[in-house]
């Protein structure tokens, strides 16, 4: 049976037959499916040589019931992922046993997604091993929290040769090979332009095949649906890096939509195979989320965690003389961050003769409403009190090169950066007595509270400015604790997700 | 002479100081000094201070903690000052040992579970002795009919879904300062887990309300395991969380008195689970 070229609502270009033809042979190389005319050369690959793949891989598909099979074959024809409402379109025109039928409705709908979110005109690579999805870091110069983690890891997965880093477009668009810009802000963040990664120069598309894809951001929702489909059906294994389930549980601290978005997230999470954690906080967390959703019947997902590592970030000329002793503190501002209380303490401490200056840096956050009143009123009382929003990465560690202590009271983390900021320049911390904060204190060189009380807040405060013995012992704790590298981290990540690559992988 | 005896009527400074049992001096009037380094070390009778002062709307936990900010900063003889002596709003009335019944949003919200079930346990608690049926009003306050109430050593029974942030919070700080004991009807993680409808975050406002509740009667086995789920992540909180039991509500077509069975039962079962 002869099959007409395909056709979309409007007519293909010459360009996008030729890199559909290409896109399919790809997908029937990897498959072993032959079809006359498979060895031609690329520039002969048309609407004809397009048509007879297609239709030879919808009948493999009809035959075999693969959806693996069938995800690959709607990528390829589409350069999108299908959502759930697309497979199971497919899958019912599998079930209907006719190969012809199955490859109109993928070119229909695919072509049609394809014209809308996909790049028709792209070739394509089948990627196996460790493919990590880092396009919030390659699209955004934002770099606060995660993706000051997803930088300073992907520096070194960047150097794995198991491991590829993609990016992804708007909407349901597939994978994508990283730019040479997007390659640089991802793994070279603050070094010179000049200096790029070695797999990178091309921008094919990207279909992951045999692979676990690990996700350590959380993606934008637009693209979640295709992502829970790529891990129901396309043979792939999607493991998660968990930062927190703060939307969920602090519900007080986030906007609704952040929730909202997070929810639609959580998809996600349980479609994979593996949450890997950045603190044994967060994996109870996640663990907690995966009782909840196997409770109400769905498969459950493995959970572990790999803590986050305490690495100097940069040189440091070591401590910095100040006229007076400087308590740091680091974070956005926003209640959840609880920095009204330490201006409280603060101002307790300043009343009873108390002599340091306040450093508070942070970006202005939301309902900063009770934060801005008790800044105004230490200042009005001509307290020692600075609040730049920020300072940069040199400033941010001068300051805390300058500090006598940090203090981090947040009433709720998924890791708690700062804390392991300030330990890595030597400088003790206060910080919460409960979850991940504390786990981090554990170590040494940090004294815990119940963030909730003031009093604790203002005891602690008040020993590490008078208590020059218990400072020094806090400083000598933070000699002993074990240090790690990002270096480690990006390898402990991999080494948690290696297992789960699926069988028939050839990497 | 006392307030009270000299027919002037009371002010919510002299039921605070009533409640709080502050000693009175040789005057008659209360010692303001032990009143202020009660506030200052007690958050339940901070909250019962505020619940007062503002006529009866239930503070939140953040407001519990700025009053104590404000008290340690001020002098104690400025007290009468921080507590607006001079109010002329009416004095809430304060409950305790009583059930207050709470529907929370559940009547004007479309996608509520359970409408039904939460209609009936209102409907059949009514009969019930030391039961109160009580609903927020617009400005924050617990009405039951048309008074303001003050669940104060009273047991809260949430039997509805609290969706707005602001009441889940002050429902939340009231089950962890005014209550004696507080108890909610749990129906699971609803949208939160696998998938929204849009719903998440009214969920979520939901179950930060019974953070810091004694006790949920999940209506199945099925919906304990997840809660229990929901309850695991509070650890980051450095929350316990409830106490998680089941309670099947009685069958449809059940009888008023197995209803009432019911709705006793969440309230006598608590703590025995």
């Amino acid at each position: 049976m002869r099959r007409r070229a395909p056709s979309a609502g409007s007519p293909l270009s010459e360009r996008a037959i030729t890199a559909l033809s290409r896109r399919l042979d790809t997908v029937r190389a990897a498959l072993g499916e032959t079809v006359p005319g498979a060895d031609r050369k690329d520039s002969e690959h048309g609407a004809e040589f397009a048509a007879r793949t297609l239709l030879a891989l919808c009948s493999r598909v009809v035959t075999s019931l693969d959806t693996a099979d069938l995800w690959a074959i709607y990528v390829a024809v589409s350069t999108t992922y299908p959502d759930r409402s697309t497979m199971e379109r497919l899958e019912t025109a599998v079930a209907a046993g006719s190969p012809s039928g199955l490859a109109d409705l993928t070119l229909e709908i695919g072509l049609a997604a394809g014209e809308r979110f996909g790049d028709l005109a792209a070739d394509v690579q089948l990627v196996s091993g460790v493919i990590v999805d880092v396009t919030f870091s390659a699209i955004s110069d934002h770099n606060t929290g995660i993706q000051r983690v997803v930088r300073s890891a992907a520096r070194w997965w960047a150097l794995d040769p198991a491991v590829t880093l993609v990016a992804a477009d708007g909407g349901p668009s597939m994978h994508r090979m990283l730019t040479a810009d997007e390659a640089h802000r991802v793994s070279r963040w603050n070094e010179p332009a000049d200096v790029v990664g070695s797999r990178v120069g091309s921008t094919d598309l990207v279909i992951p095949w045999h692979a676990v894809l690990l996700i350590p951001e959380v993606p934008a929702l637009q693209r979640i649906a295709g992502l829970s489909e790529l891990a129901r059906h396309s043979g792939n294994n999607i493991a998660i890096v968990a930062h927190d389930a703060i939307p969920i549980t602090g519900r007080e601290y986030v906007a609704a939509a952040e929730t909202e978005r997070f929810a639609q997230y959580l998809e996600l999470v349980t479609a994979a195979a593996v949450v890997t954690a950045v603190s044994e906080s967060t994996a109870t967390e996640f663990r907690g989320i995966r009782e909840s959703s196997q409770a109400r019947g769905n498969p459950g997902f493995d959970v572990g965690f790999r803590r986050l590592p305490m690495e100097l970030a940069a040189d440091t000329s070591g401590s910095v003389e100040a006229p007076l002793p400087v308590v740091l503190v680091v974070g956005s501002r926003e209640p959840r961050k609880n920095q009204d209380a330490v201006l409280y303490a603060a101002e307790r401490l300043w009343r009873e003769g108390l002599q340091f200056k306040l450093v508070l840096v942070g970006a202005w956050g939301w309902s900063t409403g009770t934060f801005r009143s008790w800044l105004r009123r230490v200042r009005a009382a001509g307290r020692p009190v600075s609040a730049p929003h920020s300072l940069g990465d040199d400033g941010l560690w001068r300051a805390y090169d300058s500090a006598s202590f940090t203090v981090f009271p947040s009433l709720q983390e998924g890791f708690g950066l700062p804390i392991v900021e300030s330990l890595a320049h030597g400088v003790p911390v206060i910080t919460s007595d409960y979850g991940s904060m504390a786990e981090i204190a554990e170590g040494g060189g940090c004294l815990t509270i119940d963030p909730r009380d003031d009093e604790q807040l203002v005891t602690a405060m008040r020993s590490l400015l008078i208590d020059s013995d218990l400072r020094g012992r806090l400083v000598r704790e933070i000699a002993t604790r074990p240090r790690d590298s990002w270096e480690q981290y990006a390898a402990a990540v991999i080494d948690i997700v290696t297992p789960y690559l699926p069988l028939g992988t050839t990497e | 002479m006392t307030r009270e005896e000299s027919g002037r009527p009371k002010r919510s400074l002299d039921v605070l100081c009533e409640r709080l049992e502050v000693p009175v001096d040789r005057w008659g009037s209360h010692e303001l000094g032990a009143l202020h380094e009660r506030l200052r070390s007690d958050a339940s009778a901070r909250w019962l201070a505020l619940a007062l002062r503002s006529g009866g709307r239930l503070p939140t936990d953040v407001e519990v903690r700025e009053y104590a900010r404000e008290l340690a900063l001020s002098d104690p003889s400025m007290l009468g000052n921080l507590f607006n002596q001079n109010s002329r709003k009416a004095v809430p009335r304060i409950y305790d040992g009583r059930v207050l019944v709470m529907p929370g949003s559940t009547d004007y919200s479309s996608f509520g579970p359970g409408g039904e079930l939460v209609r009936r346990i209102v409907e059949n608690s009514f009969p019930l002795e030391r039961m109160l049926d009580a609903r927020w009003s617009r400005d924050r306050r617990l009405m039951a009919g048309r008074t303001a109430v003050i669940p104060w050593r009273s047991t809260l029974l949430s039997v509805g879904i609290e969706t707005r942030i602001s009441r889940a919070l002050r429902l939340g700080t009231a089950a962890r300062f005014g209550a004696q004991t507080s108890i909610a009807v749990g129906y699971g993680t609803g949208p939160l887990v696998g998938g929204s409808s849009g719903a998440a975050a009214a969920w979520a406002t939901h179950l930060t309300s019974l953070q810091r509740f004694d006790q949920l009667w999940a209506t199945d086995a099925v919906v304990a395991a997840d809660l229990e789920g929901w309850r695991m992540m509070l650890a980051s909180l450095g929350v316990a969380g409830p106490a998680i039991g089941v309670l099947e509500p009685p069958a449809q077509g059940s009888s008023p008195l197995e209803w009432s069975g019911y709705v006793t039962g969440l309230v006598e079962s608590s703590g025995q689970a």
